[in-house]
């Protein structure tokens, strides 16, 4: 014995022990513990440590003994909040071992529940992905778009000066302010050129934002000039296609007739500065000269650049645009504009288009699959209902047992937990492996995005949130409908089984599923009937088109040999089998985007304010013909229309109707500005013909003025051949393109499409809000008519000795199985009455999305109607048939 | 109820209850056990099978007046009773019946 004090026990071990005993024995068995440690330690404190160690050890096999015994302890108190667990935890084992026994049952209300929660969940990725993932780069919530207040809208553009006005010039607003602004290349590395979309940042861009990069450096201060040696940043995507897994080590790409060196690789979760969109590479503002043989940056009127900045802390946005207003004033006031106003948008996802494009859309079709999980969590409901049913025998006897209603809730809520909780892995996984398709529904301006499409802590979270809302309405929902009366009740009720009060419920709860599938079966056929008014729409222009997309000026193309260039294409593509025709037009239809020129007409005075920004297309001789585009007056554009002749424009129908209203447009003048860098060049122009209204950029927009220019008379660098074939294009699409491609190797087709695929790209919003809510409907219709399904199946069941008397004193088959379809259809019809009032509602809410449909639409509200009714016919019809297969004897003879 | 079998442990508990007589309490129950058998035991599970017979009916407990050799604390003494005897007759009976005709190295004496 040594007189040192023995270190005390382990408190944690001790607690372990504790935990497995009985609470009455407490006290006394831990000083026994304690006693027997001390007298251990006395000798040796290793073994006395180790002898502690065991007995906490083996005190893990007793507690669950504790926590999960067969029935309370008699004379232990124990707390309400443990029993409450300790029970749930008995009914959950007990659930899980009832659903074993009825795994149909259980499968159905799973499969229910994981589409309900998966459609959700998949929707959620991607609203979380376009609405709420902020752009990966340093402090982005603080990131605020420099935008301007003009008189006929908001500038988003500035020119170079202006950026280092702003810069420099505006002390204490931003910590940094940086400047972008996208472009197009044409790139080669090894093998053929293609297009390549990117962007020109200032040199503080990758810096100060904190650029994540996946190899290399980002862009610095001192790439940006056009001293330096031409660099570039790609992005991690182009990178592999061009170099795979080869580290990066000064390999060259060339841009434009320049090669730069690539210095570094943006990581895979930087697409660019907005969301949605790709950008390929990056180049600093100062090399645009080397890039474009151009350079804008002591262009002070000159607006191309987006400015994105990132508040100082602890200046809020209102004090920064009182501070940047006056830095505007001060720039504008030389160049003789009126005094400024500039504004800051919300940057934290860029200047993105997608969430502005698609955000309606996606709140609509989260609010429709919120429907959807409804319509599941009732047939989950109605299959706990039936299971209720089934157990009342358990129930009553756990109720004469001194089981109180709380007790016997627990148990119902216990077996919701049963279902729900598997189906949210399942729906969550489900997410995760279809993200990848439902994105790609997603467009914006027509071309695919690129989306990083996490599953995180939001859609970790959500998933949760609604497994544990869905666990709580079905429990909550079964139990208040099971329990609604005393359960004492139940035992009185006892083995006999009539149609009661809980088969009153399941019925209630299908009209309610199919209230709510007619409110999403009417969205979709709405958004159904939309699209297709949209594809069938009357562009003005046949369909019978291949575009091929051409971009001469970087391959070094200028003036004479242009119109060669356009010749030889005409030649080489007519001689493609099918090709009744062939002309170019400075952009591409149905991309959303144009050019627009101020005009002012002779003889018109506008109105104050008044927007003379028209429309305006260049176009070939002969394409007006070529696009079956009528001419309504005076004539198209020829040959003979030459650079050194007077200019002469074409106007559209709608633009000769709105400024010359009582007279002929042909033979009248107007004066536009060409924007030439070395300043405004006035010109008079003829109008020498009228042409029929045409959709440019979009199929749903109302047609508005627009002139056409001849190629003839100013020839382009960038165009779009438009090559008309005798059927459809598809088939010859290849071979034009190849024969365009074949011209010049240099000039790569930056796109080859026909005009429906084109069209299709065009709606491809509506396409995807079309395919989603198709989906949801046929979900929702799928659900309900599983939900009717299985009440009638369950009632059938349980009017089995019902059914069997009619039968026996001579009712005939035909009228048994009638008797059962009118009920299952009665539900059916009530449902749909009540939903038509939610389907005026959906019309409402798509309101401003359809074309050519009105949210009433007789013909979509049927169809839906019509389509319910057949589910419900078929939900119905298969338990009525089993219904008339009941033998009467044995029907008597079951209990 | 009362023809419930007993565990081994819980033979081995009664059997130590029993050996014990007036001093079954829960520490001389466990050092009695170890003593014999050369098991460790743990506390946890001696308490709760304890409880256990106790519900079974089968030993009673009472709490002892506070010793002071023991620092204050009052102790709970075990007792068997008729049911938790009948229960070890029985449990021997049945081991005595199978091992009657086996030598204790399982050879068959007639």
């Amino acid at each position: 014995m040594t007189g040192q004090c023995p270190r005390p026990p382990s408190r944690v071990a001790l607690w372990l022990i504790e935990r497995s005993l009985p609470a009455r024995d407490r006290e006394e068995a831990l000083g026994d513990v304690r006693e027997e440690y001390a007298r251990l330690a006395r000798h040796d404190a290793v073994p006395a440590r180790r002898w502690l160690r065991r007995q906490a050890l083996r005190s893990l096999t007793a507690i669950p003994q504790r926590l999960l015994p067969a029935a309370p302890p008699s004379s232990a108190r124990v707390s309400r909040g443990r029993q409450v667990v300790r029970g749930l935890m008995g009914d959950l084992v007990f659930g899980h071992r009832l659903l074993r026994h009825q795994p149909l049952t259980a499968f159905a209300g799973l499969l229910s529940l994981a589409i309900g929660l998966g459609l959700n969940l998949l929707l959620f990725t991607l609203t979380n992905a376009i609405l709420l993932t902020p752009l990966p780069l340093a402090g982005a919530d603080r990131l605020v778009m420099v935008q301007m207040q003009r008189q006929d809208g908001i500038a988003m553009d500035f020119s170079y000066p202006f950026y280092q006005h702003l810069r420099t010039g505006s002390p204490n607003v931003f910590d940094t302010l940086v400047a972008y602004s996208s472009t197009t290349a044409t790139a080669r590395v090894a093998g053929p050129s293609e297009p390549l979309v990117g962007e020109y940042v200032s040199g503080n861009f990758f810096i100060d934002l904190a650029v994540p990069m996946a190899m290399g450096r980002g862009l610095t201060a001192a790439d940006d000039t056009p001293d330096a040696p031409p660099t570039v940043v790609l992005s991690q995507a182009r990178y592999r296609r061009y170099f795979g897994d080869v580290p990066l080590s000064g390999q060259q790409i060339t841009l434009n007739r320049t090669a730069f060196t690539i210095v570094g690789v943006a990581d895979r979760r930087f697409f660019g500065t907005e969301i949605g969109e790709t950008a390929d590479f990056w180049v600093a503002i100062g090399q645009m000269y080397a890039f474009e043989q151009e350079d804008y940056r002591n262009r002070p009127t000159v607006s191309w650049l987006a400015l994105m900045g990132r508040l100082a802390p602890g200046v809020t946005r209102g004090a920064a645009q009182a501070r940047l207003s006056p830095a505007a004033t001060s720039f504008f006031d030389p160049l003789s504009y009126p005094p400024q106003t500039l504004l800051l948008a919300d940057g934290w996802q860029g200047d993105s288009d997608l969430p502005r494009n698609v955000g309606r859309e996606l709140r609509l079709l989260m609010a429709a699959s919120l429907f959807l999980l409804l319509i599941a969590c009732i047939n989950v409901t109605n299959l706990q209902l039936a299971r209720v049913g089934a157990r009342r025998h358990e129930l009553a006897v756990r109720a004469a047992l001194g089981a109180g209603r709380a007790r016997l809730a627990l148990l119902i809520v216990a077996d919701a937990i049963v279902v729900t909780v598997p189906a949210g892995l399942i729906a969550l996984a489900a997410a995760a492996l279809w993200k990848e398709r439902a994105a790609r529904l997603i467009a914006i301006w027509g071309q695919p995005v690129a989306l990083a499409l996490p599953v995180d802590a939001a859609v970790a979270g959500a998933a949760l949130a609604l497994t544990v809302a869905s666990a709580g309405l079905i429990g909550g929902l079964s139990a208040a409908l099971s329990l609604r009366r005393s359960p004492a009740l139940l035992l009185a009720e006892g083995g006999r089984a009539h149609i009661g009060a809980a088969s009153r419920s399941q019925r209630a709860l299908v009209i309610v599923q199919f209230a709510l599938s007619m409110t999403l079966a009417a969205g979709a056929a709405l958004l159904v009937r939309s699209v297709d008014h949209l594809r069938d729409a009357d562009m003005g222009f046949s369909r019978n088109i291949a575009l091929i997309d051409v971009a001469l000026g970087p391959a070094g193309y200028t003036g004479e040999m242009l119109p060669q260039y356009y010749q030889r294409a005409f030649d080489l593509v007519s001689r493609v089998p099918g090709v009744e025709g062939a002309a170019i037009a400075h952009v591409m239809p149905l991309d959303f985007g144009g050019s627009r020129q101020t005009i002012e007409i002779e003889g018109y005075v506008p109105a104050d304010g008044e927007d003379m920004e028209l429309n305006t297309v260049r176009v070939s001789p002969g394409y007006f013909n070529v696009m079956r585009l009528p001419v309504i007056a005076g004539r198209e554009f020829t040959t003979g229309d030459t650079a050194g002749q007077p200019r002469r424009i074409i106007v559209n129908e709608t633009m000769a109707r709105r400024y010359w209203p009582n007279a002929q447009a042909v033979g009248r003048f107007a004066r536009f500005y060409a924007p030439k860098p070395a300043g405004p060049r006035r010109f008079d122009v003829e109008i020498v013909g009228v042409v029929a209204d045409a959709r440019y950029r979009m199929v749903r927009e109302d047609p508005r003025p627009t002139f056409y220019v001849s190629t003839s008379q100013q020839p382009i660098s960038f165009f779009v051949l438009h090559v008309r074939t005798s059927g459809r294009p598809d088939a010859r699409l290849g071979e034009i393109e190849r024969a365009v491609a074949n011209l010049d190797p240099n000039v790569p087709v930056r796109r080859a499409i026909t005009l429906e695929s084109q069209l299709d790209r065009n709606i491809a919003d509506e396409r995807m809000a079309r395919s989603l809510a198709l989906a949801l409907g046929l979900a929702a219709l799928v659900l309900a008519g599983t939900g009717l399904y299985a009440t009638m199946a369950f009632a059938v069941r349980r009017r089995t000795r019902e059914i069997g008397v009619r039968m026996a004193l001579g009712a005939d088959a035909g009228k048994v199985r009638m008797m059962v379809v009118r009920q299952g259809l009665a539900l059916v019809v009530i449902g749909v009455t009540v939903g038509l009032t939610g389907a005026l509602w959906t019309g409402r809410a798509l309101q401003s999305q359809l074309y050519g449909v009105s949210p009433i639409d007789p013909i979509s509200l049927i169809a839906s109607a019509a389509v319910l009714a057949a589910a419900g016919l078929a939900a119905s019809w298969l338990p009525a048939r089993r219904a008339t297969r009941i033998n009467p004897v044995t029907a008597l003879h079951d209990p | 109820m009362a023809t419930d079998t007993l565990g081994e442990f819980e033979q081995v508990i009664l059997l130590a209850v029993a050996h014990l007589g007036d001093e079954a309490y829960g520490a001389a129950i466990r050092h009695e056990i170890e003593a014999r058998t050369g098991r460790e035991v743990a506390v946890g599970a001696l308490y709760t099978a304890l409880e256990r017979l106790e519900r079974k009916r089968f030993v009673r407990s009472e709490m002892s007046a506070p010793t002071p050799r023991r620092g204050g604390r009052a102790r709970r003494l075990f007792e068997m009773r008729p049911a938790g005897a009948a229960a070890l007759k029985r449990s021997h009976d049945t081991l005595a019946r199978m091992w009657n005709g086996l030598s204790p190295d399982l050879r068959r004496t007639r």
